[in-house]
């Protein structure tokens, strides 16, 4: 992907199990600081890396073969008993009328404002990837009966905090932005400050479940 | 200790080689539209390549400079001056003090002012990058306007200042061709005459165009694979084909990652060049290798370090004003 990125990809078809291997070669590539960034997606990862650097790799080839050996003896190197640790995430949300703008789009299904809460709430979420916009996590899957598609027109403002369903995914916005998602309720939880070392609170493949909160509690949060 | 903005531009930022380490929450890198100016700009300096300095796009700011120190200004040429006197870009000056304006624009589209003393600025995740977006980084997050004061971290140093003009030319050489991409991981969803329209066509820089990608229409582009593209990384000089037909070309304001198909990629060599055209500017688009791209951008660095070592050693000949 140009002369300064490697992409390694599994297809472009969504499977948790391509996901898997995408957050594992993340996991096994960053524990080294060579890379400048890597970037995991739903099924492949972006590898971008200084060609400087890059060419005082030992070897006679070009600087992107140098970058594939590198990267091929990475993976190799993965030790397959070592366990990431995961991270569980509990996200308190507050689906009162006033945040769910379009919770009623759910409920037109036959379902009703407590089976959509309930459904939400009752699965841990996987964190696919990051992007869009700084803090920004996809999760996922949400349960069948909660899938809509993006809205046809995005809205101009989603506010801060604001927790969404589209496409089967789940997602949280860290800060007022334009948004497509359909919005079920928001969080009182910073999903990004930006004065804090790590300034993102989720990162791809934390699990993240949610828990329903009064809009008392989350105005005193 | 410092500089002024009596008048703002249109867009001064402060800018350095932009803040890496984060992309994978989402963070865009910021820094520099065109590196080789901005490298070039510090380089002649003696400064690490990446320091942090000013870009400015036209209308250019009026600054005011209140205390003694050496500057040097690449990339588009805007007509500078210095109290009246004109001033050339690639040369550094030393002046203790006078109004630097930019009278107006002769070719380019960012020009780059690199100072000594280095100015003080705000830091964000390791990086001096201005961040529009996050409001953080460079001077408060944001554009510089009128009032603004840009102070000097310490004083000049001791220079040897001679009247007389460089006896080297640190002068950007630029090819003027097209620009040079290499295929990219969506390359394969153009069939053959959509591979020919894309490299026979006249592109024109869009007015839509800015610090995250410059757009270019007016060709006729479309890929004749049907599916969605899933979310996926995309990089400065990433080349997407828009369903409009409209390429955009992610610069470095980019965000991380994008759902449209990545044909190509320009060469990072090409990339500062891209970030000097104009709107309405006609553009090519020319296949290269990843061999040629790296070969490129191999020389244009090992020239920049050879220049920072000469400013280093203040083998520079610095003009006074």
């Amino acid at each position: 992907m140009g002369d300064s990125a490697l992409l390694l990809s599994y297809g472009n078809e969504f499977t948790e199990e391509a996901n898997e291997h995408i957050l594992s070669i993340y996991q096994q590539l960053k524990k080294d600081d060579f890379f400048i960034d890597l970037v995991p997606a739903y099924t492949s990862i972006g590898i971008i890396y200084d060609p400087m650097a890059a060419s005082n790799l030992p070897g006679d080839g070009s600087i992107h073969s140098k970058i594939k050996s590198l990267v091929a003896g990475k993976l190799r190197e993965t030790n397959p008993e070592v366990n990431v640790k995961i991270r569980q995430v509990r996200i308190p949300v507050c689906y009162d009328d006033e945040f769910a703008h379009d919770l009623s789009l759910f409920t037109s299904t036959g379902l009703t404002k407590e089976e959509v809460i309930s459904l939400h709430c009752s699965r841990a979420y996987k964190v696919y990837m990051l992007g869009f916009i700084p803090g920004f996590a996809y999760m996922g899957m949400v349960d069948e009966r909660l899938t809509l598609p993006r809205k046809q027109s995005p809205r101009a403002l989603v506010e801060k905090g604001s927790v969404a369903i589209a496409a089967g995914q789940t997602g949280i916005y860290p800060v007022d932005s334009p948004g497509g998602w359909n919005i079920i309720g928001r969080t009182p939880v910073k999903l990004f400050d930006p004065d804090s070392a790590q300034p993102s609170l989720l990162q791809a493949g934390d699990q993240v479940s949610f828990y329903p909160i009064s809009i008392n509690e989350f105005k005193d949060h | 200790m410092s500089l002024k903005i009596i008048k703002a531009g249109l867009l001064d930022t402060l800018q350095d080689g932009g803040r890496t380490g984060y992309a994978s929450s989402g963070i865009s890198a910021c820094g520099f539209m065109d590196r080789f100016s901005a490298y070039l700009a510090n380089a002649l300096l003696g400064k690490e390549l990446k320091s942090i300095l000013i870009e400015i796009h036209f209308p250019a700011p009026v600054i005011e400079i209140n205390d003694p120190c050496v500057f040097c200004i690449t990339g588009a040429d805007f007509s500078a001056e210095l109290n009246g006197v004109a001033i050339i870009n690639g040369h550094p000056y030393y002046t203790k003090g006078g109004i630097l304006k930019f009278i107006k624009p002769v070719s380019g589209n960012r020009a780059y002012i690199s100072v000594l003393p280095s100015i003080m600025h705000d830091h964000w995740l390791g990086s001096g990058a201005t961040d529009l977006k996050m409001g953080k980084g460079g001077f408060v997050g944001r554009r510089l306007e009128k009032g603004d004061v840009l102070k000097f971290d310490g004083s000049l140093p001791k220079l040897k200042l001679t009247e007389g003009s460089l006896s080297w030319n640190a002068l950007e050489s630029r090819s003027n061709g097209a620009l040079r991409i290499i295929p990219g991981p969506e390359w394969n969803w153009l069939n053959e005459k959509g591979k020919e329209n894309l490299l026979s066509a006249t592109w024109t820089i869009a007015p839509n165009s800015d610090r995250m990608g410059i757009r270019l229409s007016g060709g006729e582009c479309e890929v004749s694979e049907r599916s969605e593209l899933l979310s996926s990384c995309v990089t400065e000089g990433t080349v997407q084909l828009t369903p409009g037909g409209e390429l955009v070309v992610f610069m470095a304001d980019h965000p991380t990652t994008g759902g449209y198909p990545r044909i190509a990629s320009v060469i990072s060599t090409d990339i500062g060049r891209l970030a000097q055209y104009r709107t309405g500017d006609p553009v090519r688009l020319k296949l290269t290798d990843i061999e040629v791209a790296e070969m490129l951008l191999s020389a244009d660095l090992n020239y920049l370090e050879m220049i920072k070592h000469i400013g280093k050693k203040n083998a520079c000949l610095f003009k006074k004003t």
